[in-house]
């Protein structure tokens, strides 16, 4: 095959790649069945579940050490931060590739706070609340 | 030479889309906790800094707010209302869509939302 002809072939074979691809996406809707849902598990065998020792420091400045427990519940992991003994956030999380992901909730508010998955088992996390416009820290160690 | 132009080119946009900003209007499509239902919505997501807020709107209601930051190419966001509270984390696409997952309280098992931008 001549040099012209090839390129012509591939573009060819490639505007019909994306003209199905396109084709796919219009086709799709709500009357399509439900993707499953993708779990995913703690990379290198890692435990999520158990009691930590935390230090973190607020966006705003300021540090602070809490306790923290994480509960697996099929699916879903459910965390609680203890200030002082006393329970001040609630939160649920997911894995996701090398991260723990959790949304928390308590009476001073909510946020998020996202944690890279150690080999040991540490969680090296970065947290944000409403109103604030930097991130905190939060390290995680096994208890 | 044009060769070298163009993978030049394709790794330029492919590391474009890995550190797109995700500030935008969205509308997206989600089905609940163990594939309970489906629902859609519109999404809007500001900028701030290193961190974002998220507003959920239904049928142009307002019914969540987040908040949110970049994590290895992960958007992780924790919303709430007065109806509870939760934490979706989505993966930015090459495409500039949002392809998340999502848990809350009360719920063993994780719901799905994709957004794409309007």
């Amino acid at each position: 095959m001549k040099k012209g002809l090839r390129i012509a072939a591939a573009a060819a074979i490639g505007v019909t790649l994306i003209a199905c691809k396109k084709l796919e996406q219009l086709r799709g809707g709500p009357e399509e069945p439900l993707p499953a849902v993708e779990v995913e598990e703690p990379p290198g065998g890692v435990v999520l579940e158990g009691k930590y020792a935390g230090s973190g420091t607020n966006p705003e400045g300021g540090s602070y050490a809490c306790e923290v427990n994480v509960r697996r519940d099929n699916r879903v992991y459910l965390v609680e931060w203890y200030f002082d003994g006393q329970l001040g956030y609630e939160g649920v999380g997911v894995v996701k590739k090398n991260n723990f992901v959790v949304g928390f909730a308590g009476p001073q508010g909510y946020g998020v706070v996202a944690y890279t998955i150690g080999g040991d088992g540490s969680l090296d996390g970065t947290w944000t609340a409403p109103g604030s416009t930097k991130l905190g820290t939060e390290k995680l160690t096994r208890k | 030479m044009r060769k070298v132009l163009l993978v030049t080119l394709l790794a330029c946009a492919a590391a474009g889309a890995a550190f797109a900003d995700v500030a935008g209007e969205y509308s997206g499509s989600g089905s609940n906790p163990g594939g309970e239902g489906s629902y859609t919505c519109d999404v809007t997501i500001t900028k701030s800094g290193p961190t974002y807020g998220v507003v959920w709107f239904f049928d142009g209601q307002p019914g969540y707010e987040g908040v949110g930051l970049m994590k290895d190419g992960l958007f992780c966001v924790g919303y709430a209302s007065s109806g509870g509270y939760g934490v979706v984390v989505y993966e930015v696409m090459t495409d500039g869509s949002l392809k998340g997952v999502w848990a809350t309280p009360g719920f063993d098992d994780l719901g799905s939302e994709t957004l794409k931008k309007k």
